[in-house]
């Protein structure tokens, strides 16, 4: 045993292991083990292991320490580090401190466990904590230890019971003063927990608060603002109660308002929203209590959330984490809400679309003879754009209003002003199409769209949201085109296509007075109009509610389906207006031909010679009537639509009309004394054209008639000439061949006379006799 | 009783012809005097074109419808149609163009082939205005008028310059010739409103006229 003793690993290795009081007498067992051993460097290592146990770290150069300043309460904070050479002094001052306490605790001597110059429940709590890092240093005598941990796990349950108790005596009394001292106290002891759910137990929601039993009128679901508020100020006033109250006593040292306020967010308010919307569900109610969602959440923003005081103990960005937590648990709310707001905007416009039917139905059958005034008979065409302009102005600027509410006002007043002249001015197509319910729907889909992006700024479902507003962007095109566009058209190209203008002439017995209109031509234009009108409140609501906020990404226009349903809108219009269109160009050619039919007359450009000079040169009834039927129809497209549709149309009419008047020379007889009636008529059809329509590309047509006049004037002595008149096709303008020229000349009085001379010019003749001159 | 009871607003009805090279003017001086208009920008007639103006002359209510031709006609047949049953002609110069000047002599020619040897011809030279561009001098214009026995005046369509006086002075010269011719018909016991023989029937009472002939026999 004593050679053992002699062996430094094996001394130093015992001394390792054992208890400091252990270490003391084993050190000094015999001056061998001392003196050899256990001095010195040895004695050193052993004690600065301890110290590390304790946490302590070797520098190089300690400060000096004032022992009297040291206690047991401050000492782990005072000391932090030792040099080489001074741990066991350094040692001997914990061990000074503690080793009483240490003692006591061993003996479960608890009840004057804190001498009397510790006085302050701090310092007990403090100095606790301090015990449970200094036991861990006698670990090696374990038996000790064990017990040692045992007592001072409860003296410390003890303690913070006691610190509890008085706290929430304290709080009682309302000295939050002293119960902030005592979460203080908590808080060493690593006990915030505790003192954290002793407020919240304190501070019950369900407890102190009695919210309003309806904020919903159970007859109408209508959302009582009163009631809304009353319980908004509520749940304000006690929430920033126990705000202030939470900042007193817990200060910034534990953050337990954040916790606090979710949980009643969670449990309180979400539960006692919920049970509002969801309470007393009456499905036969039109209104549903999920509807007034944007409005609660706006109120709750407004009310409750902007009102809230600042959290010293929540810190700076308690709002915005209010705000996420609010959010997070009205999620399912506001989803359900989307969902059933989209579904409703269907279920409405569909509504409103059948009624918009069923009353016009019953208004067609109740008026069976409608007689529609012209559009055009009522305002000139200059006005109208300009009442289109007005209204698509203020229709623009509708989406354009700040929060300034007297200029909302004034707006609304000036859009329904437009709408109503708009409106008189389309009002014969009102049972076609109705421009007053396009705009209703409109605004139904702008009202839906901006109550879904109440909750836009929710970053959560921001995308959902998006897409909500698209449903119901595409709903309202769909709807607007499959239940109102398509039967509206339909119906106005079926009235067109059945129009027969003689069986509606045979019925007046003056021609004279007879209507130069296609009325179902007007009826479709004003539709048209309506149509473009509509494609533009479309494109400015598009622009103004989907783009502009960023609903739509504009840079994937192309891939959108949205885009892509408003495309087709676009198309199916404009495929209904060329059919229309075309239909209604045949309509007006009958009418034409039905004017030629029956206001030119023979003698017009055959007169009795003896007639001739009293007989005044002016346009024939049959062409001025024309002319005037093609007035009154060829500009009804200006300001309706673009202008390569209207070009088209006027064109289209021209040249058909053309050919009616050739057919028409081909009709009749002309004289060479009759020649000048003929050619005042084709001079007033080339004016019509050139100046009054001005389609460039069809006035060479009407120059060329102009020419084919002079066919008849010239005098039938003159036959020769008149058969290289008729090789010369330079004449016409290139509009004719030499088979039209020849056949138009037959229709000359003398032609039996001047034919022989004619054809021998013609036919007999070589090319190169007929000289262009 | 009053003519306009017959659905006529005139007593005499006069053809006139408008002659001349393209580009004189003669659409314009037509305008003017008709609707007291003029077109800066207008294009080459074709083929014929018509407006009447009707004034009064020593009392008597004169429509004046005149024929505006287009200045590159060709074909004899159909400038000889346009001077059919003409009673007064203009042929008009542009007094800045010396060549259209000239052409009047081959314009008077053809109108004395074509027309009634009656007719009366006024010679215009238009375009005034451009006086800074006179080419034709308006003595040299005014003895060939005189040469040839026609009225001559310088017109300007586009600033109304003696556009009027012009055709008044035409106009009047027609109906002068009328009254006479009248007179000469009426000598020879012929009813006024009969038309003279020939192809050259260049006078045209209007049939109120023959009422008041016939009112006048009873």
């Amino acid at each position: 045993m004593d050679d053992l003793l002699k062996v430094t690993d094996i001394v130093f290795a015992i001394a390792s292991q054992l208890a400091t009081k252990d270490y003391l007498s084993f050190r000094q067992i015999n001056k061998n083990v001392y003196y050899d051993h256990l001095s010195g460097t040895n004695d050193d290592r052993i004690w600065a292991s301890r110290l590390r146990l304790l946490g302590l770290q070797v520098v190089d150069d300690d400060k000096e320490i004032n022992e009297a300043h040291l206690d047991a309460a401050n000492i782990f904070s005072k000391v932090t580090t030792f040099t080489t050479g001074s741990a066991k002094t350094t040692y001997g001052l914990f061990y000074k401190q503690f080793q009483c306490f240490v003692d006591k605790l061993y003996h479960n001597e608890l009840k004057t466990f804190f001498p009397p110059q510790y006085s302050e429940p701090l310092i007990h709590a403090r100095i606790l904590m301090n015990l449970t890092k200094y036991i861990p240093a006698e670990i090696r005598d374990y038996t000790q230890y064990r017990k040692l941990q045992e007592n001072l796990g409860i003296l410390r349950e003890l303690f913070i019971n006691t610190v509890i108790k008085e706290m929430d005596l304290s709080y009682e009394r309302r000295d939050y003063d002293s119960a902030a001292e005592f979460v203080e106290v908590l808080s060493e002891c690593h006990e915030d927990n505790t003192a954290a759910d002793f407020f919240k137990s304190k501070n019950d929601f369900a407890a102190d608060v009695t919210l309003p039993e309806h904020i919903f009128d159970p007859g109408t679901n209508q959302l009582i603002d009163q009631q809304l508020q009353t319980a908004l100020d509520k749940i304000g006033n006690f929430l920033n109660s126990k705000i202030k109250l939470a900042d007193k006593i817990f200060g910034d040292s534990y953050p337990v308002t954040l916790s606090y306020t979710e949980n009643i967010i969670a449990n309180n308010i979400t539960a006692y929203f919920e049970s509002q919307l969801t309470a007393n569900f009456n499905s036969a109610l039109a209104v549903t209590r999920i509807e007034s969602m944007p409005f609660l959440y706006k109120s709750i923003n407004l009310s409750l959330i902007e009102n809230l005081v600042p959290s010293q103990n929540a810190g700076s960005r308690f709002k915005e984490l209010f705000v996420e937590f609010f959010n997070l648990y009205l999620e399912p709310k506001i989803l359900n809400y989307l969902d059933v707001s989209v579904q409703k905007f269907g279920l409405d416009l569909e509504e409103m679309f059948t009624k918009f039917h069923n009353d016009t139905t019953l208004k067609e059958t109740q008026q069976n003879e409608q007689i529609y005034e012209s559009l055009r008979a009522k305002t000139s065409k200059q006005q109208l754009i300009d009442e289109k302009n007005n209204f698509l102005t203020s229709f623009t600027k509708i989406f354009k209003i700040s929060n300034n509410s007297k200029a909302e006002d004034d707006e609304q007043l000036q859009m329904a002003y437009n709408l109503n002249v708009m409106n008189n001015n389309l009002h014969n197509i009102e049972i076609l199409v109705s421009l007053d319910l396009c705009y209703k729907v409109v605004q139904h889909c702008k009202t839906c769209i901006e109550n879904m992006r109440t909750f836009l700024k929710i970053k959560n479902i921001e995308g959902v949201v998006k897409l909500k507003c698209q449903e119901a962007f595409k709903i309202l095109i769909t709807s607007l085109s499959r239940d109102h566009f398509k039967p509206g058209f339909q119906k106005a190209i079926e009235v067109l296509d059945q129009y027969d203008p003689n069986q509606m002439k045979n019925l007046q017995i003056e021609l004279e007075t007879m209507d130069s209109h296609v009325e179902p031509l007007i009826k479709f234009t004003e539709l048209i109009n309506t149509g473009d009108i509509v494609l533009q409140m479309i494109s400015i609501f598009y622009k103004n509610e989907l783009v502009q906020i960023n609903i739509m990404d504009k840079n994937q226009d192309f891939l959108n389906d949205v885009v892509q349903v408003k495309k087709n809108f676009e198309t199916m219009i404009d495929d209904y207006v060329a059919n229309g269109l075309n239909i209604g160009i045949n309509k007006l050619m009958d009418e034409v031909l039905f004017v030629f039919g029956s206001l030119q007359f023979p003698d017009d450009f055959n007169p009795d010679p003896k007639s001739i000079m009293a007989k005044e040169i002016k346009p024939s009834r049959a062409a001025i009537k024309n002319v005037e039927l093609l007035f009154n129809h060829c500009f009804l497209l200006t300001g309706a639509t673009d202008k390569g549709t209207i070009d088209i149309f006027q064109q289209e009419i021209g040249e058909r009309f053309f050919n009616e008047i050739v057919k028409n020379i081909k009709k009749n007889l002309i004289s060479s004394d009759g020649a000048i009636f003929l050619i005042c008529d084709l001079n007033y059809y080339y004016d019509f054209i050139a100046n009054t329509l001005k389609q460039k590309s069809i006035v060479p047509l009407f120059a060329g008639l102009k020419t084919v006049g002079q066919l008849y004037l010239v005098s039938g002595a003159d036959s020769k000439e008149l058969g290289k008149m008729i090789c010369d096709l330079g004449r016409f303008q290139g509009v004719f061949t030499q088979d039209e020229i020849y056949e138009l000349v037959q229709r000359r009085t003398d032609w039996v006379k001047v034919r022989r001379d004619v054809e021998k010019v013609m036919y007999g003749l070589g090319v190169s006799d007929c000289t262009l001159m | 009783m009053n003519n306009e009871d017959y659905g006529y607003d005139y007593d005499y009805l006069f053809k006139i012809v408008l002659i001349g090279d393209s580009g004189v003017g003669k659409s314009n001086l037509l305008s003017r005097f008709t609707t007291n208009e003029f077109n800066m920008e207008s294009k080459s007639t074709i083929g014929v074109e018509f407006a009447t103006r009707t004034i009064e002359v020593e009392g008597k209510k004169i429509k004046a419808q005149i024929w505006d031709t287009a200045g590159q006609e060709r074909y004899r047949a159909i400038t000889s149609a346009y001077y059919r049953g003409a009673v007064g002609a203009l042929i008009v110069y542009d007094i800045s163009k010396s060549n259209s000047y000239e052409n009047c002599n081959h314009w008077l020619t053809e109108l004395r082939e074509n027309a009634d040897e009656n007719v009366a011809v006024g010679l215009i030279g238009n375009k005034s205005d451009l006086a800074h561009l006179r080419a034709v001098p308006t003595d040299e214009a005014k003895n060939f008028a005189q040469e040839n026995q026609l009225l001559f005046t310088e017109t300007s369509a586009l600033n109304s310059e003696n556009v009027d006086q012009a055709f008044r002075e035409l106009i009047t010269a027609i109906y002068q010739m009328v009254s006479k011719h009248q007179v000469d018909l009426n000598e020879y016991g012929n009813n006024a409103g009969q038309a003279p023989k020939g192809p050259t029937i260049s006078l045209t009472p209007a049939p109120a006229k023959k009422n008041k002939s016939s009112n006048n026999c009873c």
